[in-house]
């Protein structure tokens, strides 16, 4: 049903003060997430749309005889260039017992840095990303990795959903296209 | 320990949670019987099992006030309290106390609610009954204040504290003293402060505020005294012996410095400690309570039962702390001492090991240790091992090491845990012996011992007995091995310092060898051929002694020597089948020896007749479970005087079988030792006379005389007294045993329910693959119509020939046969799941009676609640979820549906008032019904109040049925009560009603006659895992409608579609609704044809609403599967299934979607005709 890449888990004794990432790439946009949190990668999941859900959930998936949700990460971070490239790659992420897929571009190879070469996130916004997802960034050869919080990306927004149940019932009345 | 024994908790919670709910039922009950003994015992059994679990578990409050409550229901069970209301009510608000507690267990793991009001309500209930109990008021005035620091959650750290106290207590003491004669004041009073300093810390950190501020201000004290010192005036430094003193009424626990003092509560301390081993070593002894002290008769005996009573009042609530047993006692002052002492110089004399006195508040006790709890026990089991496994590797550590005292303290907690659960099951032997271990570790720890190699072995031994018992109770849960041996043991190792040597350097010894010597004949594996061999033994020894005492009177010596041959034969065969072979070559010896004196009889020769003496105290000797018997002619009413009595013929070793019996009978019975002293004295008299002249006529005349004397003193009591005493001094072998044989059938009788307790995760997480396989059971069903497809394909298109067209369809029939048994194997699967996660509604219908007192308390009304089909069973969740609901229909029916007593009367129908909660299985439902007879739902009413609320038009209104009207009250805000009391009229309850049953996807019917009463009726699916389901498609995508929700389905031609403000509507047999088109709702891409379209209807709050669907595609079967909450917030979904090709199909809320769409539409309409005001506006 769906492809699926494997990733060893690596001893953590021996790579004390090292990180290992998992890089991927969103609008052209390099980015890592420790790969402890990645379960595993599939693509070409059909995903099921899900009607009246935010615009950033794409749908969900099976999983197994689980049905996870599937975010769209560059709806999600709001990344909106445009890239030719074709997205059917979902990562699926365990965070803090949750499990959720995330479509990204493409998945481009384990990297393994070490954890002090990792720097807070900057002030700039870099390629137009909100500095609050972000938990880092490294610089490795030249190019410019973007280190995500992916507890944030998603509970940020329940957080911010929880508080404005209301507000958000106002919006969803409001919107004319999806009237009957 | 008071700290909570997290590991038990969750087992204590559901087992409270059932006593309690238990209790309640009973407690209503008593309301209804107020003079019912057996209910007393009913209510009094859960209290005590849960009093027993908080102790074991730690939980101060819960056990206190279980505690209290069990004294209160001891004074009704005894009479001397009748069980008004007030207490009743009193008791179940205790009961709702308790609850509570184990509430805030369950949620925040600690007891937050105070108990201390109600305590002191029911000991102010207590006292009330109480002017005959001797419980002195002002003890218990002292014992409270103590329980304030001893309630302390952790009591590890409170040790701390404790140690760190008495430490800076001790040098403060010493200060205070040294202060008067010292010249540097000023130096011993800054240490002084240096000291309150590290005691203001600690009491800080453990939160006491109130000793905080003491200790602030003895600071300030002490501050004030220096500055005086530098001027130079000579303060008083009394304020310093204030401070200690109100610090050692504080804490009773700290031991003086002070000798005068010290002394005293030294030897309270001992005197406790004494207490405790004999109390402890035999508490099923209940007979020997009853005996009286003849000596200083009544006050000895009210002495010692105000001690118990102090003692249990004060450590009572916490009998299993080893390192409270000896602070119970706090200084009440000389008098009450003094009481302690001599009741306890008293006991001490008597030997002390095996006396029971009295227990007050106690009489429980026997009951919990008879009975052993089955459903905790393999549990113990498993831990016991562990821990005496662990126990016996430290023990071998311990005899390289013996001085370590890290590894005696990690000896004493596996035996404390082992101690804890045996009482909490009820395992009297092993926590008996355990305790004695405890006591004897405890010494160890302090030092007061050193661990020999002689102490480690017994600590092995006991250790052993341990393992040997658990092993019993795992064959076949009773403990079968005595202990009574090794307690002796330990106790005379225990007690061999504990006394430091004061009164038992003698006594000690001779019952150690008695101990010992009784230890080999009660090793005895089966225990119950013991006792019967002691009773036959018994029997015979009496019986020995009798012809013994005839024998020098007796004209016919050689008969009496024949009975005893024949006595003396049966107890040599018992000996036989017990395979004693020591004691049957003594037999045959005494056998030898009467023969040989029956002989010379025979022969004419003169014999010496104490050769039955002296095998009768050798008897004795070697058992000393025998009990004396006094001779026919001289009964005695006085227990203590039995043993004096059978001693007068025993002339040869007169002395010695004395002071044998002196020692053994402190470990026999509870006989007083202390005979009266006049005649004790002219009995020691003639016996030393009888001595010294040896055997003869003379002497027996003396000592007749000597008894003629008692004889004559105790007349009137005579005749029956030989019966009661020999009861009482029966000793504790057969009483014990007879308490096992009467354990054994209720313990047949009881059915061994084999459970497991599982974590509900684990049940739903198999339900949720079980789902799976029914999902993979479609799949298959569907490849088998793939197949046969196929198999028309190849027949049809392909043309195969007819014998190949054969193999395929034989292959296809073994499909379909193999996917009809995969189907049953699923379907019981499925089944066997969904009966795992079933409950019986008993457990919530068990809260209304609960719920109907609460409601007519205070009311003029008077229900009798019939509860119908408890067991039904439901799914786990359904029930939870059904309580809430049925709380409004019942608070509804008692609130409007019944009517007062009076009004009653007047309709003719009886005064009470009848509420039937009945649950019944109705195909794969379960049906509920609340059904009342009260005045029913007056249908003009509703009328008003709709029309009041502007629900419908006057001629609407006229219009409708009552069938159409009572709908009406499940409307929001609908209420028809003219008033709000206190329980409803707001109008939020049936409409919430409505809203639970809708969302288990059950329905609810109301059916009520005006005058006659109501019926309320909810149809609940039994599961909430697996529904059945219409499935629809919608644009590309399939879509799950539960079929609960489903009225019928329709098909629509475009004509028959209606434009009614901006609303599309058909007409349905004469009614009007509303239709959305899923597509629209879904934003799907529109797939239906043109012509006509599927409607499926659906209902929601008794509105019908119209779904339109691109196809329709059948019922089946789904296994619900929940949606990330972000994803189904407010999307109209109320989870996904995953249909037998692995896709998805989202399960419609239909609650939820009707709401969306109406709310939408509502504003829709708004902006509409915002839109033309405002184009009107414009024109």
């Amino acid at each position: 049903m769906a492809e699926t890449i494997g990733f060893e888990k690596i001893e953590e004794s021996e790579d004390e003060g090292m990180l290992q990432l998992v890089g991927f790439e969103i609008a052209n946009q390099q980015f890592g997430v420790d790969i402890l949190l990645v379960q595993e990668i599939i693509r070409s999941a059909k995903v099921t749309a899900v009607p009246n859900s935010p615009e950033f959930v794409e749908g969900v998936i099976n999983l197994r005889g689980n049905i996870i949700p599937v975010i769209d990460l560059r709806k999600r971070l709001h990344l909106y260039e445009e890239t030719s490239e074709a997205r059917n790659w979902i990562l699926i992420l365990n965070i803090g017992d949750r499990v959720v897929g995330f479509i990204v571009d493409s998945v481009t190879k384990v990297l393994k840095i070490a954890e002090d070469s990792i720097e807070p996130p900057p002030e700039i916004v870099i390629g137009g990303l909100e500095n609050q997802y972000i938990a880092g960034v490294c610089d490795i050869t030249g190019v410019l990795f973007v280190i995500l919080d992916f507890s944030r990306v998603l509970f940020n927004e329940e957080y911010r959903m929880l508080k404005d149940i209301d507000q958000d019932v106002e919006e969803l009345l409001l919107d004319g296209d999806m009237m009957i | 320990m008071s700290e909570i024994d997290m590991s038990l908790l969750p087992d204590f919670i559901v087992e409270a949670e059932e006593h309690l709910e238990e209790m309640e039922l009973m407690l209503l009950q008593l309301i209804e019987e107020p003079g019912s003994l057996e209910l007393l015992n009913d209510i009094f059994r859960p209290i005590h099992t849960i009093k027993g679990g908080a102790q074991y578990i730690g939980l101060q409050k819960v056990s206190k006030l279980a505690h209290s409550l069990e004294d209160l229901l001891d004074l009704m069970r005894e009479g001397k309290k009748k069980s008004s209301s007030e207490i009743i009510e009193t008791l179940i608000e205790a009961r709702d106390r308790i609850a509570l507690l184990v509430g805030e267990l369950s949620a925040s793991s600690c007891e937050e609610s105070s108990v201390d009001d109600l305590v002191a309500l029911l000991t102010g209930m207590l006292a009330d009954g109480k002017a005959v109990e001797v419980v002195a008021p002002a003890q218990d005035e002292m014992t409270t204040p103590q329980c304030d620091y001893q309630e302390e959650e952790d009591e590890e750290l409170f040790s701390v504290f404790l140690t760190h106290l008495q430490e800076n207590y001790t040098a403060l003491v010493t200060l205070t003293r040294e202060l008067p004669q010292s010249s540097d004041c000023i130096t011993l009073l800054n240490e002084s402060q240096a000291l309150l300093d590290a005691l203001h810390s600690s009491a800080n950190y453990m939160g006491y505020d109130e000793l905080v501020g003491r200790y602030n201000h003895w600071r300030s004290e002490i501050e004030q005294a220096i500055e005086a010192v530098i001027q130079g005036t000579s303060p008083s430094f009394n304020f310093m012996l204030d401070i200690s003193a109100e610090l050692k009424e504080r804490f009773p626990q700290l031991k003086d410095v002070d000798e005068s003092v010290g002394d005293v509560t030294d030897d309270v301390m001992r005197a406790f400690a004494e207490m405790e081993a004999a109390g402890e070593s035999e508490p099923d002894l209940p007979e020997g309570s009853s005996d009286p002290q003849p000596t200083t008769g009544e006050d000895v005996t009210e002495d010692v039962m105000r001690a118990f009573a102090e003692m249990e009042a004060a450590g009572g609530s916490e009998p299993d702390l080893p390192e409270s047993s000896s602070d119970p006692q706090p200084p009440t002052g000389e008098d009450v001492t003094d009481d302690v002492m001599r009741a306890f110089a008293e006991m001490e004399a008597a030997g002390g090991v095996e006396l029971a006195p009295e227990r007050p508040a106690s009489e429980d006790e026997p009951q919990s240790t008879s009975e052993i709890d089955l459903v905790l026990l393999p549990d113990f089991l498993v831990e016991a091992e562990e821990h005496l496994e662990e126990m016996e590797e430290m023990l071998l550590q311990l005899m390289k090491e013996p001085g370590n005292l890290e590894l005696l303290n990690d000896i004493f907690r596996p035996i404390h845990t082992l101690k804890g659960g045996a009482q909490y099951i009820g395992l009297d032997r092993i926590s008996r012996l355990s305790h004695s271990l405890e006591d004897l570790l405890d010494l160890l720890r302090e030092g007061e011992k050193s661990s020999s190699s002689e102490i480690i072995e017994t600590l092995m031994v006991a250790r052993d007995r341990i393992a040997l018992l658990v092993k019993e109770l795992t064959a076949n849960s009773c403990e079968t091995s005595s202990v009574d041996d090794l307690l002796t043991i330990l106790a005379a190792i225990t007690k061999g310092d504990a006394t430091g040597g004061m009164t038992t350097a003698e006594s000690v010894k001779p019952q150690d060898e008695i101990a010992q010597t009784a230890a080999i004949y009660q090793e005895e594996e089966d225990e119950e051929l013991f006792v019967i061999f002691l009773e036959h033994l018994q029997e015979n020894y009496t019986g020995l002694i009798l012809l013994a005492q005839e024998l020098p009177q007796s004209s016919d010596k050689i008969e009496l020597l024949n009975q005893s041959l024949v006595l003396i034969n049966a107890l040599r065969s018992s000996a036989n089948y017990m395979e004693y072979v020591e004691l049957v070559e003594r037999y045959q010896v005494w056998i030898g020896d009467v023969e040989q004196a029956v002989a010379h009889l025979t022969q004419g020769e003169q014999v010496e007749l104490d050769l039955m003496e002296s095998y009768l105290t050798e008897l004795r000797r070697t058992f000393p479970q025998l009990t004396d018997v006094t001779p026919a002619p001289a009964p005695v009413s006085d227990p203590s005087n039995i043993k004096v009595v059978i001693n007068e013929p025993v002339v040869g070793g007169l002395e010695d079988t004395l002071l044998k019996r002196d020692s053994t009978a402190r470990s026999s019975s509870a006989e007083q030792v202390k005979p009266p002293s006049e005649l004790y004295n002219n009995l020691s008299s003639a016996l030393d006379t009888s001595l010294s002249q040896g055997s003869n006529a003379e002497d027996y005349k003396n000592l007749q005389h000597v008894f003629d004397e008692l004889v004559s003193k105790n007349a009137g009591s005579a005749p029956s007294s030989e019966v009661q005493a020999s009861k009482k001094v029966t000793p504790s072998k057969p009483a014990a045993s007879a308490a096992v044989k009467e354990q054994k059938p209720s313990k047949m009788a009881r059915k061994i329910k084999k459970s497991v307790r599982v974590d509900a995760d684990k049940i739903d997480a198999l339900m949720n693959q079980v789902g799976e396989l029914v999902v993979d059971r479609s799949y298959f069903f569907q490849l088998f119509n793939e197949m046969r497809d196929l198999q028309r394909h190849l027949k049809e298109t392909v043309g195969l020939e007819q014998k190949d067209v054969k193999l395929v369809r034989t292959f296809i029939y073994r499909l379909s046969e193999a996917i009809a048994a995969l189907g049953r194997t699923s379907n019981e699967l499925q089944e066997g799941v969904m009966k795992m996660r079933m409950l019986p509604i008993s457990q919530i219908f068990n809260r209304y009676p609960r719920l109907i007192h609460d409601l007519t308390r205070n009311s003029d009304k008077q229900v009798n609640l019939i509860m119908k089909g408890e067991e039904t069973e439901l799914d786990r969740m359904i029930v939870e979820e059904l309580s809430d609901p049925l709380i409004h229909l019942i608070r509804n029916a008692v609130d409007h549906g019944i009517e007062s007593c009076e009004m009653r009367l007047k309709a003719g129908k009886p005064e009470k008032a009848t509420l039937v909660l009945e649950a019944y299985h109705e195909s794969n439902h379960v049906v509920i019904e609340v059904t009342d007879d009260g005045r029913g739902i007056d249908p003009e009413k509703i009328r008003k109040k709709a029309l009041e609320k502007e629900l419908f038009s006057a001629e609407e209104l006229e219009n409708m049925s009552t069938n159409e009207l009572i709908p009406l009250i499940l409307t929001a805000g609908f209420s028809t009560a003219d008033k709000i009391t206190g329980t409803s009229g707001r109008g939020v309850g049936m409409d919430v009603v409505k809203k639970n049953i809708e969302k288990l996807n059950g329905s609810l019917e109301i059916d009520s006659k005006l005058g006659i009463g109501s019926q309320i009726r909810l149809k609940i699916p039994l599961t909430l895992a697996i529904i059945h389901a219409l499935m629809v498609r919608v644009g590309g995508d399939l879509f799950t409608i539960p079929l609960a929700n489903v009225e019928e389905t329709v098909r629509v031609f475009k004509h028959e579609i209606s434009m009614v403000e901006g609303v599309e509507i058909i007409h349905l047999r004469g009614q009007t609704l509303p239709i959305f088109r899923l597509s629209t709702v879904f934003n799907e891409k529109c797939t239906e044809r043109p012509d006509k379209s599927f409607v499926v209807i659906v209902s929601v709050g008794g509105q019908r609403t119209g779904f339109v669907v691109d196809e329709l595609l059948g019922q089946e079967e789904v296994v619900i599967k929940p949606l990330a909450d972000y994803v189904q917030e407010k999307s109209g979904f109320s989870g996904a299934t995953i249909i037998g090709d692995g896709r998805i199909s989202l399960i419609l809320d239909v609650y939820e979607l009707v709401r969306m769409t109406a709310k939408r539409q509502a504003k829709k309409q708004l902006e509409q005709t915002d839109k033309i005001k405002s184009k009107i506006k414009l024109h």
